[in-house]
C-alpha cells in the first residue's frame, strides 16, 4: 500500500475518522438499554 | 404509520430487532468497503492516490446532511403531531449528526491540501458545511440548556425546522458560486461520472456510514426510553442501602 507523496493526509483522514465514529460506537454501546 | 409507532413499546420491539441487523450490516460493508477503498480500488488520474480520501470525505458529508434533514423531519412531526418518540429521535441523530460534519470538514481539510494547495478556502460549500455545524451545536446547546421539556421540545423543532434552509445551499452552493470545491459527480444525468472502480468502494463506505448512522440513532433512542422509564421508578428506601448488600 504505497500512497504516495500524500500519504499522511490519507491516513490522517482514515485515522481521524476511526477516531471520532470509535468514540460514537463506545458512547453508544455504554448507554443503558430498555 | 407514524401513530403505529407512537407506542414507545411497540417501537423497542422494533429496534431490537433492527439494531443487531443495522449493526452487524454496518460493520460488514465497513471490512469490505475499507478493503475495496485502502487496497483493491486504483489511484484515480486526476487526483491520484488522494481520490482515497473521497471514501471517508463523501459518505461523512452525506449522512451529516442525511442526519439534519432527518433531524427537521422529526421534529416537524413532533411540532405538528406532538408524536411521543419525534423528540427522542431528533435528539439522537444531533451528536452523530455533528461528529459527521467534523469528520466531513476535516478530511475535507485534509484532501484540500494536496488538491487545492490550501486545508480551507471560505467558499460557498465549505462555508455552509462550518454552520451546519453550528447549528447542529444551537440545536444539542437548546436540549442542555432549556430546563421545560416542552419549551425546549418547541424551541429546538423550530430551530431545526428552520436551520433545514441550510442544506439545499450545500447541495448547490457549488453550482450557485464558483468554488474551489467540484460540482457533484454522481447526481448529474450529464456528467460522465465516477468509474465503476472507484465508484464500489464509494457506494460500500456510503452503505456502512449510513448503516451506522441508523445503528446509533436507534441506540441512542433506547437509551433515551430506557432513562425515562428508570427516572419514572421510585428510589430504594435509604434504609436498605446497607442490609440489602
Amino acid at each position: 500500500m504505497d500512497m504516495g507523496p500524500y500519504a499522511v493526509f490519507i491516513w490522517g483522514s482514515y485515522g481521524i475518522s476511526a477516531l471520532v465514529l470509535g468514540a460514537l460506537i463506545i458512547r453508544a454501546l455504554r448507554q443503558p438499554k430498555p | 404509520m407514524i401513530s403505529r409507532f407512537a407506542n414507545p413499546q411497540r417501537f423497542v420491539a422494533l429496534a431490537r430487532w433492527l439494531t443487531p441487523i443495522f449493526g452487524l450490516g454496518a460493520a460488514a460493508a465497513l471490512i469490505i468497503g475499507l478493503w475495496q477503498a485502502l487496497i483493491a480500488s486504483p489511484a484515480e488520474a486526476e487526483h491520484g492516490e488522494t481520490v482515497r480520501i473521497m471514501y471517508v470525505h463523501v459518505p461523512a458529508a452525506w449522512c451529516a446532511m442525511a442526519a439534519y434533514t432527518s433531524i427537521a423531519i422529526a421534529s416537524l412531526i413532533s411540532f405538528v403531531w406532538r408524536h411521543p418518540l419525534a423528540d427522542l429521535a431528533a435528539r439522537s441523530l444531533a451528536l452523530p449528526g455533528a461528529a459527521f460534519t467534523v469528520l466531513a470538514l476535516i478530511t475535507g481539510c485534509l484532501w484540500g491540501k494536496p488538491d487545492w494547495g490550501t486545508y480551507w478556502q471560505w467558499d460557498g460549500r465549505m462555508t455552509s458545511v462550518l454552520i451546519l455545524l453550528f447549528i447542529y451545536i444551537g440545536y444539542m446547546a437548546i436540549w442542555q440548556t432549556v430546563e421545560d421539556r416542552k419549551r425546549a421540545s418547541r424551541l429546538a423543532a423550530i430551530t431545526a425546522m428552520i436551520g433545514w434552509i441550510n442544506i439545499p445551499i450545500i447541495k448547490f452552493s457549488v453550482e450557485w458560486w464558483n468554488t474551489l470545491h467540484q460540482p457533484a459527480t454522481i447526481s448529474m444525468p450529464d456528467s460522465p461520472g465516477l468509474a465503476p472502480q472507484l465508484l464500489l468502494p464509494l457506494a460500500l463506505m456510503a452503505l456502512a456510514y449510513t448503516l451506522l448512522l441508523g445503528w446509533l440513532a436507534m441506540r441512542g433512542m433506547l437509551a433515551e426510553i430506557a432513562q425515562a422509564r428508570a427516572a419514572r421508578r421510585p428510589a430504594p428506601a435509604a434504609s436498605a442501602r446497607v442490609e440489602d448488600l
